[in-house]
């Protein structure tokens, strides 16, 4: 028997279509030969295998005709496509992360090219002078020149600055910038009592940026004892306030000694952290106990929360030099003695407040001259 | 009123029970307009669920299909008997070949969003990769078989041709020349086929 014959016979078999003596045969020499029925086994299995496939592949051959039928399901919304919805899934910590590192890219060039032009502006001049412009009191007050000029003959105020008494006598210590242009000034107390003098610069130096102020009013019939003294050093860390007219009323503020130099490393002034504003200029600084140690006259306009004050030994210094090279009549006299040490701060305030004015100051116009 | 619904209700569920035992009792006849409707029926679930989870359309329809040929073949086993509705076998034998898939993709992240209940199918107790690896060898036997045999062996076993055909369509010069040469094949492929299974069953 060929294998082919072989071959035949078992699948003649396996599709039952053998009979009679042919199937008695086939089934016995199955029971004698284990190699035999071994190999029947073999070949039915195979031919299962075989038939799974026809029947597999029959079956995926309808399924893919029912499945046209189906293609209205398919998602072809976009943001709702596999391919789209995958793709997100999977990067989306990335695009995330992409997205923020652009967003704080854009904000950091933006913030890089403001503060350029920042610099650009201020390359010469880091710190801005701290006398009040009164820009929209001047527009208004032009509107009313005619007026203003017949009734007081005073000029439009230019801006406003702060200045106190070092001596009872009638002087007063403001900042040079502050005076500097002044034709005519004014020092204005809204306190216990209104008290409003004419004042002249008296004398002023630009080196350490101070002048002095002299009350040259009919009325003016002299201050009570200075309640507070000069200390001409301060140390680091102290704390300090000071009192002045960045606005129309009498402001308080308090900070520490944050630096024994000033802009730049001036040693002329202290860095301090107190709040200031424009119309802080001239205005004194004070220690806990209320000595006289400063008078502030600037502030770094690029760093919030630091502003300078001349030191209070310049002041000294200035005063004992116009005592030895100045003819004057009335001797200015720096007060000696602090009598509010002991008190708490309100108190202090009280007693201060009536010895720090507000400075309006008027430069000459060409209007007046006109008239 | 109450009795009404309820017994309204009864109907209904007796009415539905009803279709599907008499499609699962056409299905086990062959019957192939009960496979187009159970085809039709359940496919935007599992093309959902795939979609969901990290997969396409055109994975939906391959699992899909695989899914039905395994119900179809498994209700065409007279013995077996189906424990739960259609949709769950179907969404549960999707489910587990998925998570195969994925796993062999390296991209199955521990979790798999589901909605529908499912068997767990631990255990492969539908013989489903006892099949897959019958099949895969039988594959790779045909592959390594080589042509003319390959063509051979398909249009006769699979596609079901008469050896006449077989002749005229290959040139042999007659009908007993291809069953000879067919043998010759199967003989070789037999040989292939239990050298690949039988590593496998190791």
């Amino acid at each position: 028997m060929t294998l082919q014959q072989k071959y035949e016979w078992i699948e003649k078999y396996l599709a039952g279509k053998l009979e009679g003596n042919d199937l008695n045969d086939f089934e016995t020499k199955m029971q004698n030969e284990p190699a035999f029925a071994q190999e029947v086994e073999e070949h039915k299995f195979l031919l299962e295998i075989l038939a799974q496939m026809a029947q597999r592949e029959q079956l995926k051959a309808q399924m893919n005709l029912f499945h046209k039928d189906l293609d209205k399901y398919k998602a072809w919304v976009f943001y709702k496509h596999p391919i789209i919805q995958n793709f997100w899934k999977k990067h989306f910590a990335t695009i995330a992360v992409a997205a923020s590192v652009a967003i704080l890219t854009a904000i950091g060039v933006l913030w890089n090219v403001k503060n350029l032009n920042q610099l650009k502006n201020n390359q010469t001049a880091y710190f801005r002078s701290l006398k009040k412009d009164i820009d929209d009191v001047k527009k208004r007050q032009s509107n009313l020149e005619a007026k203003t000029e017949k009734e007081n003959n005073t000029q439009p105020i230019d801006h406003t600055a702060t200045a106190f008494v070092i001596s009872a006598n009638g002087y007063l210590l403001t900042n040079y910038h502050a005076v500097k242009d002044a034709h005519v000034i004014f020092a204005e107390s809204k306190q216990d009592s209104l008290q409003r003098y004419q004042v002249k610069v008296f004398y002023k130096d630009e080196r350490t940026d101070l002048a002095v102020l002299k009350i040259e009013d009919s009325t003016f019939q002299g201050f009570k004892i200075l309640p507070y003294a000069l200390r001409l050093e301060a140390d680091l860390g102290e704390e300090v306030f000071t009192l002045a007219y960045p606005r129309e009323d009498i402001v308080y503020g308090k900070g520490e000694i944050s630096a024994r130099t000033g802009f730049e490393g001036d040693s002329l002034e202290y860095q301090i952290s107190v709040p200031v504003n424009p119309g802080n200029s001239g205005a004194p600084l004070f220690d806990e106990k209320g000595f006289l140690i400063g008078v502030i006259n600037r502030k770094h306009t690029l760093q919030e929360g630091a502003a300078f004050a001349i030191k209070a030994k310049y002041i000294k210094a200035l005063i004992d030099s116009i005592a030895t090279t100045q003819k004057i009549e009335k001797q200015i006299i720096l007060p000696q003695r602090n009598l509010i040490a002991t008190l708490k701060r309100p108190q202090q305030i009280k007693f201060l407040q009536n010895y720090i004015f507000e400075l309006k100051v008027h430069k000459a116009t060409q209007i007046t001259a006109n008239k | 009123m109450s009795k009404f619904l309820l017994s309204i209700k009864a109907q209904m569920n007796e009415a539905l029970q009803h279709s599907e035992a008499d499609i699962i009792s056409a299905l086990r006849q062959g019957d192939s307009k009960a496979l187009e409707i159970i085809y039709k029926q359940h496919y935007p679930a599992i093309l959902h669920f795939i979609v969901q989870n990290n997969g396409t359309d055109q994975d939906a329809k391959d699992l899909y299909q695989e899914a039905v040929i395994i119900l179809y073949e498994k209700l065409r086993q007279e013995h077996f008997l189906l424990t739960c509705q259609i949709k769950t076998f179907l969404y549960s034998v999707c489910r587990k070949l998925w998570l195969k898939r994925l796993r062999e993709k390296g991209k199955y992240f521990g979790k798999l969003e589901d909605f529908e209940s499912f068997l767990p199918l631990e255990e492969d107790e539908l013989g489903i990769e006892e099949n897959e690896q019958k099949l895969g060898s039988m594959a790779i036997a045909m592959e390594q078989l080589g042509e003319p045999c390959r063509t051979l062996l398909i249009d006769f076993y699979v596609r079901g041709l008469s050896m006449q055909d077989i002749a005229e369509k290959m040139g042999y010069t007659n009908a007993d020349n291809a069953k000879n040469q067919k043998y010759k094949c199967l003989v070789r492929l037999k040989k292939l086929f239990f050298e690949k299974y039988k590593k496998f069953e190791l």
